[in-house]
């Protein structure tokens, strides 16, 4: 079960999209969001997917991979297409019941449908290649202007670090949890959804207990380390642009521009 | 004697088919006997955690079986039933501690049993007094008031509560002051001795399992490097050495004096100490 959860991890490697500055990934994955949702024409579809498609091969990350982080939203996928599909005013294409299929619906659901599917690709692609650690500096980095307009961008990144730092750790702790009451007769994945609510109270209450522990471990341990709020902190590996940011930051303001013209 | 457990070229690679696949367990066979006590060693990260989970069905092996009474852990209405047979106590179990009260948390694994009320309280009373702890006293409190040592008891309780064959402990001792070190210990050896469960041990103390058990598995790096009686699994005290574990005191003891006999107890070492040399 530990295994089926991928959105949000990160596979190490070496391809080119990996070697790219953390904001410039950040950057191009938003730039390509908002081409995403600005095209509507099917030349533009067409150019958007086969781009996400060129970037997954690019970065060598396998396809299986990127199928399993667009599992959990399938759910939400459907449902919205299913929505558009059967409330969209328009001619009807076939009813039944109170229910009409119409051709608008079609076409505002499948773009929704490709709109989504697209955007979960990408942005999931950005956490696939990126390690925490670079996606919290990048944070930093591009919030460091509004920093002087007094938004506390360090202490949002440092919290971003520990959040990201401390999901699996808690992750690993619910399942052992899990695995601890399952050995004394208690089984998560029968009964009716309310009765499964039911056993995670006592998970819950536990996997608390544990991380208000940690939080209270880590914040001794961080001051033992002189951390201050608001001191000024130099990185190890100070993020710097190359050449092959500087490319890409150009493509993707030209695709941008690009369907913004010939949407 | 039957065997209680049985693995057969056991293979177990953590997150199977990513390229974060890490292998675990590799080609393990191993018995367990009715009635046994088995000592469970090795260094970090050998795999003995994830060796022990596959005995309650837990984790289900990559490659090869693991059979528990028999049964293979592969089907699942084996698997749904296996928590009453082998009772299995994680590290640190008073970190998963997550009823109300103490009674509550004991009588997790009963309620589970579908016993009637009577009964649950029986055994949650007689559970709670195994582990030394007065039933009256504790009952009513929060898990979360007591301390570290009583909590870890409360956990194991509510395992024993279950009253399962086999009894399967990682590191239950980790943490805790030597004279409830010694009680747990002596409480397991009890369980054995007089109510005839077959004990599962994960240790790092070699003197334990040089004291305690019957039999000893040194695991290393997902496989068996060393399997037999503590005296032929602590004869080779360099191989041991060579992995990362400190061999037994009374070995120790022995081999620094010179003397080429293995004493798996201080009092078997004084006793062969003063035959090899009277006036020591």
């Amino acid at each position: 079960m530990l295994e089926g959860i991928t959105f949000g991890q990160y596979i190490p490697g070496q391809s080119v999209i990996h070697r790219l500055d953390p904001r410039t990934k950040i950057f191009c994955a938003l730039v390509f969001v908002a081409a995403t949702l600005l095209a509507r024409s099917w030349a533009a579809y067409a150019l958007l997917t086969g781009l996400a498609l060129f970037f997954i091969c690019l970065s060598r990350v396998p396809w299986r991979l990127v199928g399993k982080t667009l599992k959990p939203f399938w759910p939400i996928i459907i449902l919205t297409f299913l929505l558009q599909v059967f409330f969209t005013p328009g001619q009807a294409v076939f009813c039944t019941g109170v229910f009409q299929v119409t051709a608008e619906g079609i076409e505002a659901g499948g773009q929704l449908f490709w709109r989504l599917t697209v955007i979960v690709i990408v942005t999931s692609l950005l956490t696939l290649t990126t390690s925490p650690l670079d996606l919290t500096a990048a944070v930093e980095g591009l919030l460091a202007p509004l920093a002087r307009a007094g938004l506390p961008a360090r202490e949002l990144a440092m919290m971003m670090t520990l959040a990201i730092r401390f999901l699996p750790t808690l992750l690993r702790e619910a399942f052992v949890i899990m695995k601890a009451q399952q050995a004394r007769g208690a089984s998560f994945h029968s009964g009716w959804p309310w009765e499964r609510l039911a056993k995670a109270v006592p998970l819950l209450v536990s996997l608390f207990a544990g991380a208000l522990r940690r939080a209270e471990e880590l914040a001794a341990a961080m001051e033992a380390r002189c951390y201050r709020v608001g001191a000024a902190r130099t990185r190890m590996r100070p993020l710097r642009l190359g050449r092959r940011d500087f490319l890409a930051i150009v493509v993707a303001c030209s695709l941008l521009v690009v369907i913004v013209i010939f949407r | 004697m039957g065997k209680m457990i049985r693995a057969e070229n056991l293979t177990y690679t953590y997150a199977a088919g990513t390229p974060l696949a890490i292998p675990a367990l590799c080609d393990v066979s191993l018995s367990v006997r009715k009635g046994e006590f088995l000592a469970l060693v090795g260094p970090v990260g050998a795999g003995k955690s994830t060796l022990v989970q596959h005995f309650n069905g837990l984790l289900l092996p990559t490659r090869g079986r693991v059979l528990v009474a028999g049964r293979d852990t592969r089907r699942k209405e084996v698997r749904r039933r296996l928590w009453q047979l082998v009772g299995l106590a994680f590290q640190y179990p008073e970190q998963q501690l997550f009823a109300q009260t103490v009674f509550d948390d004991v009588a997790f694994g009963p309620r589970n049993l579908r016993l009637p009320s009577q009964e649950v309280a029986e055994r949650v009373f007689e559970a709670l007094e195994m582990v030394g702890l007065d039933p009256q006293e504790v009952r009513e409190l929060s898990p979360f008031a007591l301390s570290q040592g009583q909590r870890r008891r409360v956990a194991l309780a509510g395992i024993l509560a279950v009253r399962p064959e086999v009894l399967v402990l990682d590191e239950p001792t980790a943490g805790l002051d030597p004279r409830g070190r010694r009680r747990l210990l002596g409480l397991f050896k009890d369980l054995q001795r007089c109510q005839g469960k077959t004990i599962i041990l994960i240790t790092h103390q070699m003197d334990v399992a040089a004291e305690l058990a019957d039999r000893v598995i040194v695991l290393c790096q997902g496989r068996i490097f060393r399997q037999g009686s503590p005296r032929e699994v602590f004869a080779d005290a360099g191989a041991l050495q060579e992995i990362g574990l400190k061999p037994p005191l009374p070995v120790e003891l022995l081999s620094r004096l010179g003397i080429p006999e293995v004493a798996l107890t201080l009092t078997e070492a004084e006793m062969k100490i003063k035959k090899r040399r009277p006036n020591f």
